[in-house]
């Protein structure tokens, strides 16, 4: 249901409901005069003008376009990747869905980051199709068929005795399970982590992205409302790229690496597809990531912007 | 008589157009026509070339009223 302009006008301007009709009448009948012989340009709206048939004709202003996007905003578009993949493992053929970025973001198979997965938590909700699907063949029945019996015996005592020596290393070393899980796969996870969610600093640098990324930040600041706020004084920052790909945001983080202090993936999704953006620098205030922005004009994107973290 | 269309009028005219369409909501503006925005998900653009993801975006549509 459309808006009602002229209460929300009169609340704007305190004045009475039949004053702001009054206004609107005056505007319309200004527009629709001017309009007839001459464009009519609202400064921050957009361009009126009259069509050959009569009609009014409107053109909406670039501010009103930036205006209406402004949760899109850094998000350019990028091409398509084609994925170095084998095409004929059965494996292979019942993940490329997820790895394919044009699929549509309601599909459950929309993770549409190109990174092959490599946790569990990763491969959770959206690969559930997936595996419903009967063209997936899963090797692990066939395998233990094949196998004779001695070998089955010697390959549950094998896996013992590495239960037993795993057990002991997280006994002595409590902490080695939790630092040493994410790079046990060489791979980037293919579906975003599930706090990307919503645009947050903390998704920016997960675990499963330390293989290609630099790991000397610390831990991401979402694990605890206490690190989160330890990094909330500066929560501006300039947004010089942004990827579907978490791989492609990476690589171009690191270029930008010789140059910022600051340096991190930020992870947003927006109508289910998740974009990884790069942002360099921290500020303080908006203003001084504009002033920053200013300053590196030529030497940044021209598409940078300013973006607060969240 | 009419009223008279001061700028400080003129501006909250279009500031509120702005916030409402900033909220995806229509408005309609009697004797003018309705202002909207459509949504546009991300597509993927094929070319010869190859194919580009485009993100989604937001496009401000305007239907005139008809009499």
């Amino acid at each position: 249901m459309a808006s009602s302009i002229p209460s929300l006008l009169a609340d704007r301007l305190n004045v009475s409901d039949e004053d702001a009709r009054a206004l609107l009448r005056t505007l319309v009948r200004e527009l629709r005069t001017h309009a007839a012989t001459d464009e009519v340009r609202l400064s921050g709206l957009g361009t009126f003008s009259e069509a050959p048939d009569g009609t009014l004709r409107f053109t909406p202003a670039p501010s009103l376009q930036r205006h209406v996007n402004a949760s899109y905003e850094g998000l350019s578009s990028e091409p398509v990747g084609s994925l170095e993949t084998p095409p004929t493992t059965a494996a292979t053929k019942a993940r490329t869905p997820d790895e394919d970025p044009s699929v549509p973001p309601p599909d459950a198979a929309s993770a549409s980051d190109a990174d092959p997965a490599a946790s569990g938590e990763a491969a959770a909700p959206n690969d559930a199709p997936d595996h419903a699907s009967p063209k997936r063949v899963s090797p692990g029945p066939d395998a233990s068929e094949r196998r004779s019996p001695v070998r089955a015996v010697w390959g549950a005592a094998l896996a013992a005795l590495l239960l037993a020596a795993a057990g002991w290393l997280m006994y002595s070393e409590p902490g080695l399970l939790g630092a040493s899980s994410p790079p046990a796969s060489s791979t980037v996870s293919s579906t975003p982590p599930s706090d990307t969610a919503s645009d947050t600093t903390s998704g920016s640098e997960s675990p499963s992205a330390a293989a290609s990324d630099r790991s000397s930040s610390p831990r991401p600041a979402s694990s605890s409302p206490t690190a989160r706020a330890s990094t909330a004084p500066n929560r501006w920052a300039i947004v010089v790229a942004s990827h579907t790909a978490r791989t492609a945001a990476l690589e171009t983080a690191q270029s930008y690496r010789v140059r910022f202090d600051t340096v991190k993936v930020v992870a947003g999704t927006v109508d289910g597809q998740t974009w990884y953006r790069v942002a360099v620098g921290r500020y303080g205030s908006e203003p001084q990531a504009e002033q920053a922005l200013a300053r590196s004009k030529g030497t940044l994107p021209t598409g940078a912007w300013t973006h607060r973290l969240r | 008589m009419s009223t008279p269309l001061t700028d400080e009028a003129l501006d909250a005219i279009v500031a509120v157009l702005r916030d409402e369409l900033a909220r995806e909501r229509p408005v309609e503006v009697p004797g003018l026509g309705t202002f909207r925005v459509e949504h546009q998900p991300a597509t993927v653009d094929s070319t010869d070339e190859g194919s580009r993801l485009r993100p989604p975006r937001n496009t401000v549509v305007f239907a005139p009223e008809t009499d």
